[in-house]
């Protein structure tokens, strides 16, 4: 399968089981969501997928190599663009340098003297990452605030700086996590629309971590819902609307 | 075989000691996640209290070793901990660092100014007679040693696994969060961790002082021994820590023997734990030493620098430099030369500590081999200013060779790599003919059409300005890029593959590459250079310094020049130099978590501002202006 695949995860810390046997796919073109309660274990899944903890059992794939024991950087190197749900920017440079970084990651990568800025890559690579990284900008946009430092932007638009520049690393499977927390609504939804669109143009593969029900079911083709570490239900938005497991999860929760 | 025997009897007795200061160093470290470069200075400052009591006030000896390792060393670890690093939770590696590094500078500066810079022999402490043991003679004193730093190990482990608070200290060593929520303090563990780390300190200072005497920086650089022993241990196991310690006594003092019939090799004995240490650096896997504590997340780290190239400061600067000569009088220019040298030399340790937040601790023997390199190729016949740029190049494969081993584990190993690399370069190589030549000192000429001082100074800001905008040039590339992003958030940058091991590498040659030229200027300014001009501790002086200044701008680098060569030449007191080392120490303590040291307080001057302010105004009332007509027009 194209995209990413966790089989059957489980999760331990020491006593504490995180995960029992949540398995989820998001293949390419499809924006998939996992949801649940506070608590549900929805970062512990991310961070499986992501490589930052290793499952006790189970299997992550990507394009249908075993990469369960592989490192962050070497899923990034596989092409998993991820966000955070604390906001990770390059504060002191300028929103167009944050993306333009990215947008060149693959070059600098090659060598040393790459990062001086001298590359054996054709003007061609240099003008496409510059094109890249314009459109990007424009796509998210910041058209207007391209030039300003990304430290002194509202949370709002961090979050979508944040898009452009994973995007911008051309990267084949994108983990969003948590990405409306500091929005509010309007900002949210806004967050949205210009997700579904470059999703559109874009042949990704897309795992949304979420506690905004607004935003995921919206958003997503396919929802997976977890609680207390278990999978409860999967389905589409509809399916997700009218099941009453979830709404059981959502409204125990709320009541407790 | 017999012939060693002597030698090992010396080596395990020096390993004890190193044992007893590696335990402390180890036991902070692990606590409270911050390596503390002042461990020695620790040791140092007890054994110079013990002396003081003992000497000076005359109260007995055993009283007064308790009341140094006791008392006093515990309450050092206490000030240390609730003055210095209370309000550092959080902050980043290199600030902490540095923090300790400033308690080092200001100890050890506080006694040189107190007791003087020379040596002075302590009495002993035990007896010195000595028994037979299969024909060695072995004295009582070493054998008292050896049973302390045993009995100190075994009652360390004991109390570790046997008491409430050992098991709670190793509760803080495995997750600091996690014990406040079963209810352990974990801040009260800390403190207890400095005290217990610095009465080791002591107790290693006060029981070495006999044999090496109470000699500041000897003492001082006990620490060198302690992370060479510990680093073995990966800097957290004890027994490790401990078998290191003997290993690194034993190993110098059987190298000892092996040198005394090679004269050039005499500093080889004290450069064992940086020859450990390195060893331990290659030979480790990426991975195998992660930091203690965690990193902040990005919100708590300042940002670094602007992204504009400073035109107008490099400009202002330049000017300035030029009409200096014309108010000073001839006896003056040598210091005003040696201040534009220090420029670029904090420029090129700015771009490290500031920009790429790497510390390095032998810039000063950077500057030395670039002098000294300067001097064999002038009598080699080059031309000057090829020469010069050589002498620049000469330093980069040592700098690459010292930091990527280094670099690769993380920026405390670098401050490790490079502090022992300092030691080792003066007690080893400074005595090698290969830098000083046979008679020790190196002979340094001036470029011919700039013989004289004035004609001299000219061609020093000419090459500093360069230099100054070489590394402005940096920090606007795409390298200064990568460095800012990777102090901003090092997580993001992993995430959109860019690897930033090779940026800091490139920016630590390119430093080194600057402190050498530097070196070099400053070389030709007193013609001639040799062992005292620059010892390893003026690296440790200079990185204070610039801290203090502010570590991230050129500004930053003016200040620290300022305070540094002209303040000595203003204020010729005895007193203001004595005492200028401390003063660094603690401005850098203060400063270390400022955005950008003292510079970084002042404002810019409110007329650049309202320039700015004006200018937007001016287009804005223009931009209306032109769209008003037409406004009116579509109304």
């Amino acid at each position: 399968m194209n995209g990413l695949e966790a089989r059957d995860i489980q999760m331990r810390f020491a006593g504490l089981v995180a995960l029992d046997g949540v398995t989820l796919e998001a293949p390419r073109g499809r924006v998939t969501g996992l949801i649940g309660p506070n608590g549900a274990g929805k970062t512990t899944m991310f961070n499986v997928c992501g490589g930052f903890l290793r499952p006790t059992q189970g299997r992550v794939f990507i394009d249908s190599d075993d990469v369960t024991t592989s490192s962050p950087t070497d899923r990034a190197r596989r092409g998993v663009g991820r966000t955070f749900q604390r906001l990770e920017l390059f504060r002191s440079l300028t929103v167009r340098e944050n993306i333009a970084l990215a947008a060149e990651g693959q070059l600098i990568s090659d060598g040393p003297l790459a990062q001086l800025g001298i590359t054996r890559n054709s003007r061609a690579a240099r003008v496409a990452n510059r094109e890249i990284t314009e459109k990007l900008i424009d796509d998210v946009g910041l058209t207007g605030l391209a030039d300003r430092r990304a430290g002194e932007l509202s949370t709002g638009h961090g979050r979508l700086v944040e898009l452009a520049r994973t995007l911008a690393n051309r990267p084949t499977v994108v983990l969003l996590d948590e990405p409306s927390s500091g929005l509010d609504p309007v900002e949210s939804a806004r967050f949205g629309a210009i997700l579904r669109r470059l999703m559109d143009e874009n042949d990704l593969a897309l795992l949304l971590v979420e506690h905004d029900m607004n935003l995921v079911l919206s958003l997503c083709q396919w929802i997976y819902v977890i609680d207390f570490g278990r999978p409860i239900f999967e389905g589409t938005p509809d399916d997700i609307r009218r099941s009453p497991e979830v709404q059981a999860a959502y409204l125990g929760k709320a009541v407790a | 075989m017999k012939s060693f025997l002597p030698f090992l009897i010396i080596g395990v007795s020096t390993g004890a000691v190193y044992a007893l200061a590696a335990m402390g160093l180890v036991v902070t470290y692990t606590t409270s996640g911050i390596f503390n470069f002042a461990h020695g200075a620790v040791g140092m400052f007890a054994a110079y209290i013990f002396y003081t009591l003992r000497v000076d006030v005359g109260i007995p000896t055993g009283l007064a070793a308790a009341v140094a390792i006791l008392l006093v060393a515990p309450a050092i670890g206490v000030l240390i901990d609730r003055v210095l690093l209370q309000r550092f939770v959080g902050g980043s590696a290199s600030s902490s660092i540095v923090v300790s590094l400033g308690l080092l500078v200001a100890l050890q500066g506080t006694a040189v100014a107190i007791y003087g810079g020379e040596t002075r022999s302590v009495a002993p402490l035990f007896p010195t007679s000595t028994f037979e043991v299969g024909g060695v003679r072995v004295g009582y004193d070493q054998v008292i040693v050896v049973a302390i730093a045993l009995a100190a190990a075994l009652g360390l482990s004991l109390f570790f696994r046997r008491t409430q608070l050992g098991l709670k200290t190793q509760a803080v060593v495995g997750d600091r969060a996690l014990t406040g929520l079963v209810g352990v303090d974990a801040r009260a563990v800390t403190t207890f961790s400095w005290m217990l780390g610095s009465a080791f300190a002591a107790l290693s200072g006060v029981l070495f002082a006999p044999f090496v005497g109470l000699d500041s920086i000897l003492l001082t650089l006990l620490v060198v021994q302690a992370f060479g022993a510990a680093v073995i241990g990966g800097l957290r196991n004890l027994t490790l820590a401990n078998a290191g310690a003997y290993g690194v006594g034993i190993a110098a003092a059987l190298s000892t023997k092996w040198v005394a019939t090679v004269p050039s090799l005499r500093g080889l004995p004290s450069s064992i734990p940086f020859l450990v240490l390195f060893l331990v650096l290659v030979a480790s896997p990426k991975g195998r030493f992660t930091e203690v504590g965690d990193s902040a997340g990005s919100a708590a780290r300042r940002s670094v620098g602007t992204n504009r190239f400073p035109w107008r400061a490099l400009a202002v600067l330049t000017a300035a430099a030029l009409v200096v000569p014309s108010l000073l009088s001839p006896a003056k220019l040598l210091t005003a030369s040696a201040t534009v040298v220090f420029v670029l030399m904090f420029a090129s340790l700015g771009l490290l500590v500031g920009l790429s937040r790497q510390v390095s601790l032998c810039h000063a023997v950077f500057a030395v081999f670039g002098a000294t390199t300067l001097s064999h190729l002038q009598s080699a016949g080059v031309p000057y200013v090829l020469a010069l740029v050589l002498a620049g190049l000469a330093v980069v494969p040592v700098g690459a060779l010292i930091a990527i081993p280094a670099i690769r584990l993380s920026g405390l190993f670098l401050a490790l790599a490079t502090f022992g690399f300092g030691v080792l370069a003066e007690s080893l190589l400074f005595n090698s003919a290969a830098v000083f030549g046979s008679d020790g000192v190196a002979f340094v000429a001036r470029p011919s059409p700039f013989q004289n001082d004035r004609a001299f100074y000219y061609f020093a800001v000419a090459v500093v300005i360069v230099g100054l905008i070489v590394i402005e040039a940096v920090r606007v590339t795409r390298l200064g890029r990568i460095l800012r992003a990777m102090a901003d958030s090092p997580v993001a940058l992993q995430s959109i593959r860019v690897n930033p091991i090779a940026s800091r590498v490139m920016v630590f040659c390119l430093s080194a590459f600057l402190a050498a030229v530097s070196g070099g200027l400053l070389g030709s300014l007193i013609r001639s250079m040799n062992l005292a001009s620059f010892g390893f501790f003026q690296s440790l002086i200079w990185l204070t310094v610039l801290v203090a200044a502010g570590a991230s701008s050129l500004g930053g680098a003016v200040l620290a020049a300022v305070l540094l060569v002209t303040g000595p030449a203003v204020f010729t007191s005895p007193s203001f130099t004595e005492w200028q080392p401390v003063a660094f120490g603690l401005g850098a303590m203060v400063l270390a978590q400022a955005p950008n040291g003292l510079v970084g307080y002042l404002k810019p001057p409110p007329l650049a501002d309202f320039a700015a302010r004006s200018r937007w105004r001016l287009a804005a009332s223009r931009h209306r202006a032109r769209l008003a007509p037409r406004l009116e027009e579509a109304l």
